[in-house]
């Protein structure tokens, strides 16, 4: 049903001068429009993953195909224009005018001036940040929140299909960090866009992923949707690292759509309405209640979509309901 | 106040020898600047992309800064002979340490993040060099003009003991006639002339850091 918009085929990456490969051997694929978080500490091979993407690092071996072509066959300027990319140190051009950054890539392109205003304008509104007021600044007239805003907007500037955050709100305080997280939600639903977005956060990927790399010491854990991750760890090490926080504060990432199944038969009578917003802790609690058999999640125009039994909640690892117990 | 009415004097009744010897004094500074400015910013640039260059070219530009000009100026002498041309190629030598090394220094200052973002977006090493890193380095590179801009205007008072001509002529004469108000015919338009490259200098630099301020 979906298209693989990024496949690594046997990929691996061996610094120069380093003792062993950052990146294992490695064959994934990413279906188009998804939200791919990749998780791991610092020395994981995760930020190498994404960079090889956009040739910022070549694979030692193994070949990266970018909507069904070979990234080596095209010249490298020309990839990158295709792909958005925003890092955590942000990286806006001080000397440039928000507008002028954001238009870096367009006039690169050679876009008509007209096209280029609207285009800037548009996705000042998109990131929330009103045009009139903010096209003209510099980046030191602004905040840090807003800094990577722009470098968002940047990054969208040219329409690419594909979006790679390479820890992009690392550097940003809780608050801020939040509601950018949940604008990104937002445009990538609005948008459409494959978002591949490193974190070490693991509340932030439970929150934005479709599905999550799990990353080790260049290998890959577990390449699976947020629920199964926390639910159903495929190993020890994603196990642990699940076990390290609060399984319920965990839940409160989750929304009921990660984790709800086909309806079953008719209405139950002993059952609860959610959006598909609502948290997964809110839902287990409305099933600990002693009248409460299981959940029913509603879109937004009310219609059902599926149902979330504490089967659903049930986590499969031993070790894992051994720590929740605890 | 008597020296300075007597060297006004002096001035209106020899305009012609003035303005000549102003005449040489800019275009021995101003061809100095340019010259070195067009071999050193380049070579500066190159220096901050090869760091094994940079280190050998960086302790022998610090320690051709050690030279005070008049030693310059006197080795020059025995190897190239009087003149003009001698005195342009000392000015060169004195003018490169500062240019070359401020160009190296704001081409290192720049965030490599900032880099990282820019060929990130696709841009090649071409629209890197002209569209971020000279304009972001500039400022340095420009201070760093300045610097020589000033010592050029200084030293080409020196070049007269060469035989290059200029303000110098006048001092050197006036010291050996002991003749104040003739001394300072040649000192104080040198003193003006190098507080005027100051001052525009300092505008450059203003024009080209209007983004750091509010």
């Amino acid at each position: 049903m979906s298209n693989i918009i990024i496949q690594f085929d046997k990929v691996s990456k061996t610094f120069p001068k380093a003792s062993k490969p950052s990146v294992y051997e490695t064959s994934l694929s990413i279906e188009e429009g998804s939200f791919i978080t990749i998780l791991g500490t610092s020395g994981s091979g995760k930020t190498t993953l994404l960079k090889m993407i956009n040739r910022i690092h070549e694979p030692s071996s193994g070949k990266i195909f970018v909507q069904g072509e070979d990234i080596t066959k095209v010249p490298v300027t020309q990839l990158r224009r295709k792909i958005g990319y925003v890092i955590q140190q942000i990286g806006l051009f001080p000397h440039m005018t928000v507008k002028e950054n954001i238009a870096t890539v367009p006039r690169i392109l050679k876009w008509d001036g007209e096209k280029i205003n609207e285009r800037v304008d548009f996705l000042l509104r998109l990131v929330h940040l009103p045009p009139e007021d903010f096209r003209d600044r510099y980046p030191r007239q602004l905040s840090g929140g807003q800094q990577q805003r722009v470098g968002i907007a940047r990054a969208m500037a040219s329409d690419p299909d594909i979006l790679l955050m390479d820890e992009p709100f690392g550097a940003i305080d809780a608050i801020t960090r939040s509601s950018l997280q949940d604008e990104l939600l937002a445009i990538q639903k609005k948008m459409r866009k494959t978002i591949l977005f490193v974190t070490h956060d693991i509340e932030e990927a439970l929150k934005l992923g479709d599905k999550i790399i799990v990353m080790n010491e260049g290998k890959v854990q577990q390449f699976d949707t947020p629920i199964n991750i926390l639910m159903n760890p495929a190993n020890e090490f994603v196990s642990q690292l699940v076990k390290s926080d609060d399984v319920f504060q965990l839940l409160s990432f989750l929304n009921a759509e990660k984790a709800m199944v086909p309806l079953q038969g008719e209405m139950h009578e002993k059952s609860a309405e959610v959006s598909t917003e609502t948290n997964l802790k809110t839902v287990l609690s409305l099933l600990l209640k002693k009248d409460i058999d299981n959940v029913v999640v509603v879109d937004n125009q009310n219609k059902p979509v599926g149902q979330i039994g504490l089967d659903q909640l049930k986590i499969k690892d031993q070790d894992s309901l051994y720590s929740v117990s605890r | 106040m008597e020296y300075l009415k007597d060297t006004v004097t002096y001035i209106f009744e020899n305009s012609d020898r003035f303005l000549e010897a102003l005449q040489v004094h800019l275009g021995l500074s101003f061809i100095a600047l340019l010259i070195s400015m067009l071999i050193c910013i380049p070579l500066g640039i190159v220096c901050a992309k090869k760091p094994k260059l940079s280190g050998l070219i960086m302790n022998v530009f610090n320690s051709l800064r050690v030279i005070p000009s008049l030693a310059i100026i006197v080795i020059i002498l025995p190897i190239m002979g009087m003149g003009f041309y001698p005195a342009l190629i000392a000015l060169i030598i004195l003018a490169c340490p500062p240019i070359t090394i401020n160009t190296f220094l704001g081409f290192r200052g720049i965030d490599s993040s900032i880099i990282e973002a820019a060929s990130g977006m696709g841009m090649d090493s071409k629209q890197i060099l002209t569209k971020i890193e000279i304009p972001l380095a500039l400022p340095v590179i420009i201070a760093g003009c300045r610097t020589a801009a000033v010592e050029i205007i200084a030293s080409a008072t020196l070049a007269a003991f060469i035989g290059g001509g200029g303000l110098g002529t006048f001092i050197v004469n006036g010291m050996g006639m002991y003749n104040i108000p003739l001394l300072l015919v040649g000192a104080l338009p040198v003193a003006f002339l190098a507080i005027c490259s100051e001052v525009c200098f300092a505008a450059v630099e203003r024009l080209v850091t209007r983004y750091q301020r509010d």
